[in-house]
Order: C-alpha cells, then structure tokens, then sequence
C-alpha cells in the first residue's frame, strides 16, 4: 500500500517535471517557430513560384524551374565552384595554423596568456570591420603592405584586380578573422591533456612529432571535429568580407554563394531564384553539418 | 619537462609572428585614425603620425550621423539581448534540467538553426516585414535578430546549467522553493559568470551583424554600424581618416569587452568542444 503510494507520488512528480519543462521552454521555442520555421516554409514556397507574381502578389506556381534556371546557370555554378574552393582551402590552412600556434601556445611559455589574449581579438570583430581594415592594408598606391612588399622590389601590386589575387586578400583577411576560434579551441582542448599522458608516453620512448602524431592528435580529435563542423558551416556563409572587400570582383572572381544570392535577390528582385539558391545551399551546409556530426561521435566516446 | 633553448626560441619567434599578423591591422587603422589627409596619402607612409592629431575624432563626433548610426545600433542590440535573456534563461533550463518527450528533439532543432545561413532568412523576412509595414525600423531588426541571438544563447546556457551542481538545487528544494523561485534565486544568481559570457556571445551576433541589416534598412533611422561602414568604404571616394576613425570608436566596446572577459570568452567558445 505504503509502496504504490509512493509509486504514485513519484508518477506525479515526473509527470509535474515534464510540465515544467515544458513551461519554461514554450515561450523560446514559439519565438523560433515564428521567426525561423514560419519563414524557412515561406522561402520554400518562394523558391517555387515566380518571381514576377511574387512581386505582384499573385503567387504562380512554376514547379521547380526556378531550380533548374539556377542550376543551368553559369554564374552559379560560377559562384558554387568559388565557395566550394575557399571552404576548402581556408578550413584547411585556419587548421594548420591553430594547430601550430595552440600547440606552441601549449608549451607553456612566459606570457603565453598574454599571446592567447591577443590573438583573440579580431574574432569578435565584426566581419565588416575585418572587410574594411584589410581593404586599407591592401590599398594600391598608399596601402602600408604594398610599400612593405616594394623592399621586395614587388612595385605597385593591384591587389583586386587580377582573379588569384582577389581571391587571396579574402583568404588572407578571412584567415585573419577566423583563426583565432581554432586556435582557441584547440588550445583549451591541449590544456586540458594531463601531463602525466605525455610524460608516460615520453617515458616509452615516443618524443617530438611522434608524440604529437600518436598521443596529442587522437585525444585532440573530438576538439578538431568541432571545430570542423562549426567553420565548415560558417564558411559557406561568408559574405560580408567579400561584399566589402571585393564585391565579388573582378567579374566574378570572388562571387561566392551568398553574394550570388544577394545579388539575384535584392538588386534583380529574382526571389523565386533566389530562394532556390539559398535552399540549394542550406541543403548542402545540412548534409555536410550532419556527416560531420556523425564523424564526431565515435571519436568522442573514445577521448573522454 | 626539458625545453631546449633553440626551440624556445622557434616558439617565439611563431607566437611573435602570429602577433603581429593579429595585432598590426588593429594598429594600423588607429595610426590612421589619428593623421591628416596629408600625412595619409604621404610617401613613404608615417610609420607614426607627427603630429599626432584627433580632428578626425573630433570631426566625426561633430557631424552626428556617426551618432545616429551608433544609437540604432545600440537600441537593437540591447532591446534584442534584453528579449532573448528573458526568453532563452528559463528555455535553456528547462532543456538541461526538466526533460519531456520530444525536448531533445527540440533542443536540436533550436541549436541546428546556428547552421542555417541567414540568406535563406532574408527574402522571406523582407516580404514579410513589407508587409507588416515595418520596413526600415528599428523592430524590424530585432524581429530578425532575435531567433539568431536566441539559439546562440540557448546553446551555451544548456550547457552551463547542465553543470549547476545538483546538491545546490535540492538545497532549494527543501526550503521549499518552486521551479521559478529556484531559477530566479539560486540558478541564476550563481550561473551569473556564464549567463554574462552567453549573453556576451549574443550581444556581438546583433552587434555585428551586416547582411539581414543591408535588405531591412534603407535609411539612417534604423541603419546600423556596420552599414554604415560598408557604405563609406563603397562610395567613390574614401575618407580613411574619418571612415577609421568611426570603425576604432564601432571597435572599442567589442576590443574592451574581449580583453576584460577573454577567460569567460575561451570557456564559451570551447562550451562545445570540451563538455560531455
């Protein structure tokens, strides 16, 4: 009897828990329903009508021609190819790098805190500051790196006028603004290694590189992924930097995803078109986030 | 452990590299920030102004578009942090703490949304906001912002009161609290470190953000910052001096904020990387 009361009371006490939970996360998630899954819908519906009833607010229904348009098109296949590359390259070399400089960081030197504090900073910078910033720094006749570069006897570079070197001063100011979340994951992810692990290990024999390769880079996997899947996602948005560093040029060289749809949407009003393509991308930063997500657990199991 | 001294030298020599290639940028747009138009375009550039001047500073303040800009920054940024605090504090507890069918499944939903490009967003938003006759307001950018800065949030806070140490709340359990008195009196209070780092997180989302802001605003009543930077570094003439000087003044509560706050910073950063 005493035993089914208190079966009872604890029913009710669960049952009263999910209530709370439910309670208090009511109010967040109607805000994300209204203001994310309301308008994911309508740019779903956007994307199959046509662009000049949307206008009209006629609303046709074209079926998926505002796909294939895009698709058939150069200038987005253009501008596919271009971010494909710079995710690519620029996850690659921000990884080297935070991999280099947290592992130095790591060593423990006097003022490192001091070293890791600063090259924070250009993280939480606004994207168009970082735009702005290099665009001075890469400026043709008064810019201070092109009269660094003249002691090199490189007289004059024009930094945005040729393809490959467009594409390099937003490698270079985007490497600037986003190495510094690898390098400070990856630096907290280090500190958190025991020393004992690394003594054992250089107790074996293992030292230099080889105690990098075999002991540091597995137990840094999980931190790595992360860093992955967070930069992967986030660099297949890149937009403010080109819009205001090149402005996709010149011609098309700098185009990227984003500025293609920008461009498509708000100064040809195609938003049929445009919806498509921000669809398209959406669909593949989705199916990238996850297989990348589903990388990342069994390595986690084994780190931690 | 044994430190050779050649490789102490290589891993300074690095450290000092990556510090210039972090620091000199900064540097060289307040150096700008306080020249002339002369000493701007002289050649060789000055390394270091002399003399060094605040005109630009000075001039900027004067004309007050600057001021307008940075207000409308300021009022979103705030009015959109205010709201997702209030909405994003009892949600991110609730997700750690009290689970109900399904509250995984929607946790994901809400942290997934940080994956989703905010281009997607903009054509539906700018329809949608035409319609509601709010274009080129100040709420139109908070409608937006809002959601952005809510999964933001609700990520990092997840994660925080995850660890809020169970013994504590039991405590407040006996002294017969109910759930909002133990959130608001307890949890809160104590969490109050990593709410600080999460709304921090949030306030820079809104504080920074240019594209959704480019299609919403049209005019300097509700146009931000960073629109107002792009625009002067797009006309046909570029006044470095006053556009440096607006960006050293648009940088120096996000400069501030990150030196003050840089343990908190790597703890949220690294929410993700290094929680079980």
């Amino acid at each position: 009897m005493l035993q089914r009361e208190a079966g009872a009371k604890k029913y009710a006490k669960r049952q009263s828990k999910q209530q709370i939970g439910i309670a208090l996360t009511l109010p967040a998630i109607v805000v994300m329903l209204a203001t994310v899954v309301y308008p994911l819908i309508w740019a779903l519906k956007i994307s199959f009508l046509s662009s000049n009833s949307i206008l009209t607010g006629k609303n046709e229904f074209v079926g998926f021609s505002n796909y294939l348009n895009v698709l058939a098109s150069d200038e987005f296949s253009n501008a596919m190819v271009n971010t494909l590359a710079f995710v690519v390259v620029t996850v690659v070399m921000e990884l080297l790098i935070g991999l280099l400089i947290s592992v130095t960081l790591n060593r423990r030197l006097r003022g490192n805190k001091i070293f890791a504090m600063l090259f924070s900073l250009p993280l939480m910078m606004a994207p168009i500051v970082a735009g702005f910033i290099w665009r001075w720094l890469f400026a043709d006749q008064y810019g201070i790196i092109n009269y660094l570069l003249s002691f090199l006897g490189i007289e004059n570079h024009l930094w945005f006028a040729t393809p490959f070197w467009a594409k390099s001063s937003v490698l270079i100011a985007n490497l600037w603004q986003t190495t510094p979340f690898v390098i400070l994951v990856l630096y907290a992810a280090l500190s958190n290694i025991p020393d004992e692990i690394n003594e054992a290990a250089s107790i074996d024999g293992a030292g230099g590189f080889g105690l990098f390769r075999r002991i540091t880079l597995p137990l840094l996997k999980p931190a790595i992924l992360l860093v992955l899947v967070i930069r992967i996602a986030d660099a297949f948005r890149i937009y403010d930097l080109v819009y205001i560093l090149t402005g996709g040029g010149p011609g098309n060289a700098t185009n990227v995803l984003n500025t293609f749809i920008y461009r498509k949407s708000f100064s040809d009003f195609q938003f049929g078109q445009g919806s498509a393509a921000s669809i398209i991308i959406t669909l593949i930063i989705m199916v990238v986030s996850y297989f990348s997500f589903r990388l990342m657990r069994p390595g986690r199991g084994n780190a931690e | 452990m044994r430190k050779p001294r050649l490789n102490i030298m290589v891993s300074y020599l690095i450290l000092i590299f990556m510090g210039i290639f972090t620091l000199f940028p900064f540097l060289w747009t307040f150096m700008t920030s306080i020249k002339t138009e002369g000493q701007l375009f002289s050649i060789p550039p000055q390394l270091w102004p002399n003399p060094v001047t605040f005109g630009n500073y000075a001039a900027v303040l004067k004309d007050g578009s600057m001021m307008q800009f940075m207000y409308n920054t300021l009022f979103v940024t705030l009015v959109t942090t205010m709201l997702a605090l209030l909405l994003a504090i009892p949600a991110a507890y609730g997700f750690s703490k009290f689970h109900y069918r399904f509250s995984g499944l929607l946790f994901a939903f809400v942290v997934s949304v940080r994956m989703v490009p905010p281009i997607i967003l903009s054509i539906p938003y700018f329809l949608m906001i035409s319609e509601l006759g709010l274009l080129n307001t100040k709420t139109a950018l908070i409608i937006a912002y809002l959601p952005l800065e809510l999964t933001m949030m609700i990520w990092l806070m997840e994660g925080f009161f995850r660890q809020f140490p169970k013994e504590l709340e039991e405590a407040a359990d006996l002294d017969g609290l109910d759930t909002i008195g133990k959130l608001a009196r307890i949890v809160v209070p104590i969490s109050l470190p990593s709410i600080s780092i999460s709304t921090l997180f949030g306030f820079l989302i809104s504080w920074n953000e240019f594209m959704l802001a480019s299609t919403l605003t049209r005019t300097s009543v509700s146009q931000t910052m960073p629109i107002f930077i792009a625009s002067s570094v797009t006309t046909f003439q570029i006044f470095w001096g006053k556009l440096t000087a607006n960006g050293v003044l648009y940088m120096l509560p996000v400069i501030l904020f990150t030196l003050f706050a840089q343990k908190g910073i790597v703890k949220g950063l690294t929410a993700g990387a290094i929680k079980e």
